[in-house]
């Protein structure tokens, strides 16, 4: 069943079981034949109806013909057979709903109402009760799950000049930076390097300055190859630089891959990390981040 | 029960499978639903009670909290700010309305009658030769008691990470452009 659909019904089942219960006692036939119909139509309550009037030896007329006989009220103690029994009865009366006098007199009410509002407490509310918890259950299976969306803060959400990360190191340490560069893209990062990201021709002072501004972290590679000077010399100098411009929003994060290799004395001041490989690596970015990755949800190619 | 004068009833009011309340913006006229923390109960009701009060008229059915500072909420959909206790939808104020008039303002009327019809027939007794009979016609049967639900678990579930809270809104809207409860500027994602 689609989910309007069981909106609708659960609607629908509300308003008559409402109108059954109180409305005036003056409407009490039409809105008990009007419930009657619903559920005997209703694709949400139907089943569960029909599931309880399978049992078997349940007589809603010989209810009717002991209450007129000897003026006694009873109901099973097994529930779904008392569910039975109440849903015959209701189809008794309504098929005869001078039958209610019968229930007045049985519980010293003489008027019509006062028999009317009695029995709508004692005859059909615990109905009512037991088939509303019932169809909510049924509701709640017939609908499945769905994930939640985020309202994220506009505070906490980067315009895309302000979320890649520098990858930072000495050119002959590129196929450690290149592993890193596609794991870190795999997740969703947009990290900084120069080959893809200075086309040629590019200024390189100027490429690496706009690739700082860009950045919300830098990554030094220290390797027995890093020496601060030239370049790398001048990405310690910007990456400081963006540290004291964006606070929080930037993080330095140095992994170490000898224990021997020095840290470049700028950096010393930050938190740097030995690792002993790549996956060390890539968890200390991840933790060092000042971003992170939205909600779980299905790739578009398995949808 | 009754005790010192204060009456004590017990109410409970259906919420869906995700234990979400539905809600109506009074300005727009639309559904959202709000999750229902154990602690603004008092604050969500307060402004219902007080509105059966008015209705009624001669009755108090303060709740026997404390008074709260009241809790706000704006509409996910027009951004209409009000007390959260006058977000309530139609249907939950009616089941209100039925709940107070079958547990509390029914019974009063039934008790004062009683009590009136007791005190006249006293009173004829002490009359001498002056026999007077009064016939009181009151229904004295109360209507039953009103169900809450079943609350349908439709509507589509956001959690608001400016504040921590959860609020669903109708499927296909993705236009919420602030938190209905703190107010913050937030996205969708």
């Amino acid at each position: 069943m689609e989910k309007d659909k069981i909106t609708q019904s659960l609607r629908i089942f509300r308003e008559r079981r409402d109108d059954l219960l109180h409305e005036d006692t003056s409407t009490f036939e039409i809105n008990l034949q009007r419930l009657l119909e619903f559920c005997d139509q209703d694709e949400l309550i139907k089943p569960l109806i029909n599931s309880i009037e399978k049992i078997e030896h349940i007589s809603g007329d010989k209810w009717w013909e002991q209450i007129s006989s000897e003026r006694e009220i009873t109901f099973p103690t097994n529930l779904d057979e008392d569910l039975a029994l109440r849903i015959s009865i209701l189809k008794e009366l309504a098929k005869v709903p001078t039958r209610i006098f019968s229930f007045g007199f049985a519980i010293g009410k003489s008027k019509g109402n006062e028999a009317v509002e009695s029995f709508r407490s004692m005859v059909i509310r615990p109905l009512l009760s037991e088939l509303s918890e019932r169809v909510s259950k049924a509701a709640d299976i017939a609908t499945p799950e769905e994930r939640a969306l985020q309202a994220v803060p506009l505070s906490r959400i980067p315009s895309a000049k302000q979320t890649r990360i520098f990858l930072s190191h000495k050119s002959v340490d590129k196929p450690i930076v290149m592993r890193y560069y596609n794991a870190l893209k795999e997740l969703g990062f947009e990290p900084w390097l120069d080959q893809p990201d200075m086309p040629a021709g590019t200024n390189l002072e100027r490429g690496i300055l706009d690739g700082f501004e860009k950045s919300c972290a830098a990554i030094f590679f220290v390797t027995e190859n890093f020496k601060d000077e030239n370049y790398l010399a001048t990405e310690v100098d910007y990456a400081i630089v963006q540290k004291r411009k964006k606070g929080k929003k930037f993080s330095i994060i140095t992994l170490r891959y000898h224990a021997s290799s020095a840290i470049p004395g700028l950096l010393n001041t930050y938190i740097y990390k030995d690792v002993q490989n790549d996956l060390d690596g890539l968890t200390e970015v991840l933790r060092s981040l000042p971003i992170e990755l939205g909600p779980v949800r299905w790739k578009q190619e398995v949808i | 029960m009754a005790e010192d004068n204060i009456l004590h009833f017990s109410f409970s009011f259906s919420l869906d499978r995700d234990e979400f309340f539905r809600r109506t913006c009074p300005n727009c006229g639309r559904d959202f639903k709000t999750k229902v923390d154990p602690a603004d109960l008092t604050s969500m009701l307060q402004p219902a009670f007080r509105r059966i009060e008015d209705e009624i008229g001669g009755i108090s059915l303060s709740t026997s909290e404390k008074e709260q500072s009241p809790q706000y909420l704006s509409c996910p959909y027009c951004n209409h700010r009000a007390k959260s206790g006058d977000m309530l939808t139609p249907e939950f104020q009616e089941y209100l309305n039925r709940f107070v008039m079958r547990e509390y303002v029914l019974p009063q009327i039934n008790s004062m009658f009683s009590e009136f019809s007791d005190g006249i027939q006293r009173s004829s007794r002490s009359m001498g030769s002056f026999g007077i009979k009064v016939n009181f016609d009151y229904d004295s049967t109360l209507p039953p008691r009103p169900i809450s639900g079943p609350e349908a678990p439709d509507m589509t579930r956001i959690d608001l990470l400016c504040c921590g809270k959860s609020i669903k809104v109708r499927d296909g809207y993705f236009a919420l452009s602030q938190c209905p409860y703190c107010g913050e500027n937030v996205a969708l994602t």
